[in-house]
């Protein structure tokens, strides 16, 4: 790592004597000061009755962590996910400000376009149904409940994460009742969202491959696709057609090669690899053509059509990856488009189901939150 | 025909003996009529209301009544609290109303020299006049649409501007102030940030900023925005001299989850429309890939509305997209804000017959003279010859409830002259 210049540090020194332990790991000065600032008052909302004198060491110890590269939401404990606070420690990746634009563009097109059709809002035939595979500590899903609680669905919805990873799902489980004990999600969440354990790669046929002569009927063996149907399955509504409204996913997407030049220190030393970087092995269900970070794309892709999902959208690395996976979903039959994330980069896929009428995945949002 | 206002005597007199005017003493009582015709109309005029604002009591009176009708079968906070804000307007309403009545009866009877009732009616008018006076007032001040922000509660910023390390000083000065005007007032409060460090003369303060939770507590404070000016001798000074300089306070109201509803600023005000591609966001993270890749989470926000140079920068929540909408609704606002003053400006010349009304906005709103103990608002004109317990807190609150006053006024005045120029606008 660079040295880091003396002039700066006795500056940094001058406005509070932590500044210069924080700037080790953020570089940037305005990082430091915000650093410091959420420190100090996390330290003076949870730890009140502490007496000053403790208050201070505590400060210092929490910055000399922060100062080994440790996540200021590792300190804390949390992560704020706009509405909905996320438990964060080492099982999983910290959510990302780019999935929380994306999630809340999602919500707010849902709110604005989808859900304006008193039809589509009373549809009495069954409730709404989100699957969020790659949950990890289940940021996405938490927050997509939350926001479809706000909207007030006549018929409800249900959202189900799936992780492979069980350390993860204990922090997404550990979310899900720690929102519910803050008063931030209600209580028959419980029953609304769960989590699933289950390996998304696993090999079966594909749909698209030699799969196609057995019959989707085979397909369906796989306990995570049981699992998840009978989450989604419910005794007093009638099935027909779709059993997913939208699948969203944050996959692993960084490549091998990204991992080590374009994460952060913190990054590496401190969350799962697993969460940032594809397995190795690839599926048998996947093509050889693809690209070791592009795995996920397609078996995530196969989850989509069997459950007749009416869209599916993704959080990717960037623009060359983002046309990457456009192609592999309009070659699998999906309409495609792109949002872009603040920064201007094509940050998420987004696919529907032609006549199903979603194509408003497309229109910018309503209230001038989309960057394209 | 053009007539002249003034004509010199001696003109006047040579112009008589030409054109053979009428003479001076029947042009002059011609003009004394007519003024006093033109007196009798205006204090009608200012006796009743204007159409168009009676029109706009009674549409919001009449929506109070349905709310309270709704209230009554089932209870909702927010139809209570809607219903709360109108219910001053019903009120001076029906004050006026009946006060208007009675003027009408009472003239009637006065005019009836039959009646045995009519000097007692004629005795009563005077009294009946003040009291329509009064409830128009009450109705006009009623009828001011409330801050859009005024429910929420703020974050009071202070930092120094002009004037080197003494505005340091200052801006430490102000923080104390609004610390222990904050105590008095027993509100919720609490420090985001406060950076000092330390300079010959005292501690200076770099940056303050104090977050109030309390509700509403943006109504009261707002008025403290703006630049405030010290005059004293600072501490450094040797030769005697004063020294001018000044800090900054902003103050932001805090959008919490429930934005309530607003009057103004929101997507239906046509002042409040703003093209995404004018603002530049500014987010403190270094370029990159983003995404998994990094995990910077530092969430302040800063957004510029570049036609006006409006800024806003936000740090409430450790959400970074949630500071985002937050600052774009502020923004918004500021900005529909600024078009609003402008068109007010524009409307208040006309009425008053002047170019410029006023200083800008941005100019400094109070002076704290050291030299002379005295504090002065420049808004109001209100001062203070108590400065040392003013910077305690005390008496602080007497001063904002001036300007608070000051602006009621204004903003009756701006409304007047607002309904007067739409008024014109729709005879032309």
């Amino acid at each position: 790592m660079p040295r880091i210049n003396r002039s700066l540090t006795s500056h940094l020194r001058q406005k509070h004597k932590l500044l210069p332990l924080l700037y080790r790991d953020t570089r940037i000065p305005e990082l430091a000061e915000f650093d410091l600032r959420t420190l100090t008052s996390h330290i003076l909302t949870h730890h009140k009755s502490l007496p000053p004198i403790q208050q201070s060491t505590l400060l210092k110890s929490l910055c000399r962590r922060r100062a080994r590269a440790e996540p200021l939401e590792h300190i804390i404990g949390t992560a704020q996910f706009y509405d909905v606070e996320i438990l964060s420690g080492r099982g999983a990746l910290i959510p990302r400000t780019e999935t929380e634009a994306m999630v809340m563009r999602l919500c707010d097109d849902l709110k604005n376009y989808h859900f304006i059709n008193d039809k589509r809002r009373r549809n009495p035939a069954r409730n709404f149904r989100v699957l969020d595979i790659c949950t990890g500590s289940g940021p996405i899903a938490l927050l997509i409940a939350k926001q479809l609680y706000d909207l007030n669905l006549p018929y409800g919805f249900r959202v189900l994460g799936v992780d492979i990873s069980n350390p993860a799902l204990k922090l997404a489980r550990g979310s899900l009742e720690y929102n519910i004990k803050k008063g931030i999600l209600p209580k028959r969440a419980r029953q609304d969202v769960n989590f699933l354990q289950g390996d998304v790669l696993n090999p079966r046929p594909s749909i698209y491959g030699d799969g196609k002569a057995q019959g989707f009927n085979s397909l369906g063996k796989s306990e995570v696709h049981d699992d998840i149907k009978s989450f989604f399955m419910n005794e007093d509504q009638v099935d027909s057609g779709p059993m997913v409204d939208i699948v969203i996913a944050n996959p692993p997407y960084v490549s091998a090669s990204g991992y080590w030049e374009d994460t952060g220190r913190s990054v590496r030393l401190y969350e799962p690899e697993i969460a940032l970087v594809p397995p190795e092995k690839r599926p048998d269900n996947v093509a050889d053509d693809v690209l070791r970070e592009d795995i996920f794309y397609p078996a995530i892709e196969e989850y989509a059509a069997y459950f007749k999902s009416k869209a599916i959208i993704f959080e990717t690395g960037g623009d060359k990856q983002s046309s990457r996976v456009k192609a592999m979903l309009e070659s699998r039959g999906w309409e495609t488009g792109t949002w872009k994330d603040f920064r201007g980069i094509h940050r998420n896929v987004v696919g529907w189901r032609k006549d199903t009428g979603w194509n408003w995945l497309l229109l910018p949002s309503k209230d001038g939150m989309s960057y394209d | 025909m053009i007539r002249p206002q003034w004509i010199c005597r001696h003109c006047l007199s040579r112009a008589r003996s030409r054109l053979a005017l009428p003479r001076p003493a029947l042009a002059h009582n011609i003009i004394r009529r007519q003024s006093h015709a033109s007196a009798r109309a205006n204090e009608d005029e200012d006796l009743f209301l204007a159409d168009s604002l009676l029109k706009r009591a009674k549409q919001l009176s009449t929506e109070h009544d349905v709310l309270e009708r709704q209230l009554l079968e089932d209870f909702d906070t927010k139809t209570a609290t809607r219903a709360g804000h109108l219910r001053p307007v019903s009120e001076a309403l029906k004050e006026y109303e009946a006060a208007v009545e009675n003027l009408r009866e009472l003239r009637v009877l006065a005019s009836d020299p039959e009646s045995d009732l009519s000097s007692m009616a004629a005795d009563d008018i005077p009294p009946t006049i003040d009291q329509i006076r009064t409830s128009s007032a009450a109705l006009t001040t009623s009828l001011v649409p409330r801050n859009q922000f005024a429910a929420f509660p703020c974050t009071i910023e202070i930092r120094p501007g002009t004037g080197g390390s003494e505005a340091t000083l200052f801006a430490n000065d102000l923080y104390k102030m609004y610390t222990s005007l904050l105590a008095t007032l027993r509100w919720q409060s609490s420090i985001i940030s406060y950076q000092t460090h330390n300079e010959i003369g005292g501690e200076g303060c770099s940056e303050a900023i104090i977050s109030v939770s309390t509700p509403e507590s943006y109504d009261l404070l707002r008025h403290e925005a703006g630049v405030h000016r010290v005059q004293r001798i600072p501490a450094t000074e040797n030769k005697g001299r004063t020294h001018t300089s000044t800090a900054t306070v902003m103050v932001l109201p805090k959008l919490g989850e429930d934005e309530g509803d607003f009057e103004h600023g929101t997507d239906d005000d046509p002042l409040a429309q703003i093209d995404m591609k004018d603002v530049k966001t500014d987010v403190m993270r270094a370029s990159g890939a983003g995404g998994q890749h990094v995990n910077r989470t530092e969430s302040a926000v800063r957004m510029t509305h570049i036609p006006t140079g409006i800024v806003v920068a936000i740090q409430d929540s450790r959400s970074q997209h949630k500071n985002r909408s937050s600052a774009l609704t502020i923004l918004k606002a500021k900005v529909a804000e600024k078009r609003r003053k402008e068109k007010e400006e524009e409307a208040l010349s006309m009425r008053r017959g002047v170019v410029k009304v006023g200083a800008g906005r941005s100019d400094k709103i109070r002076t704290y003279n050291f030299t002379q103990n005295r504090v002065t608002d420049h808004r109001s004109g209100q001062s203070n010859h108590d400065l040392p317990r003013l910077m305690d807190g005390d008496g602080l609150v007497d001063m904002i409830e001036g300007v608070r006053e000051w602006d009621k006024q204004r903003s009756v005045e701006v409304m007047l002259a607002l309904q007067e120029l739409e008024d014109l606008k729709a005879k032309k």
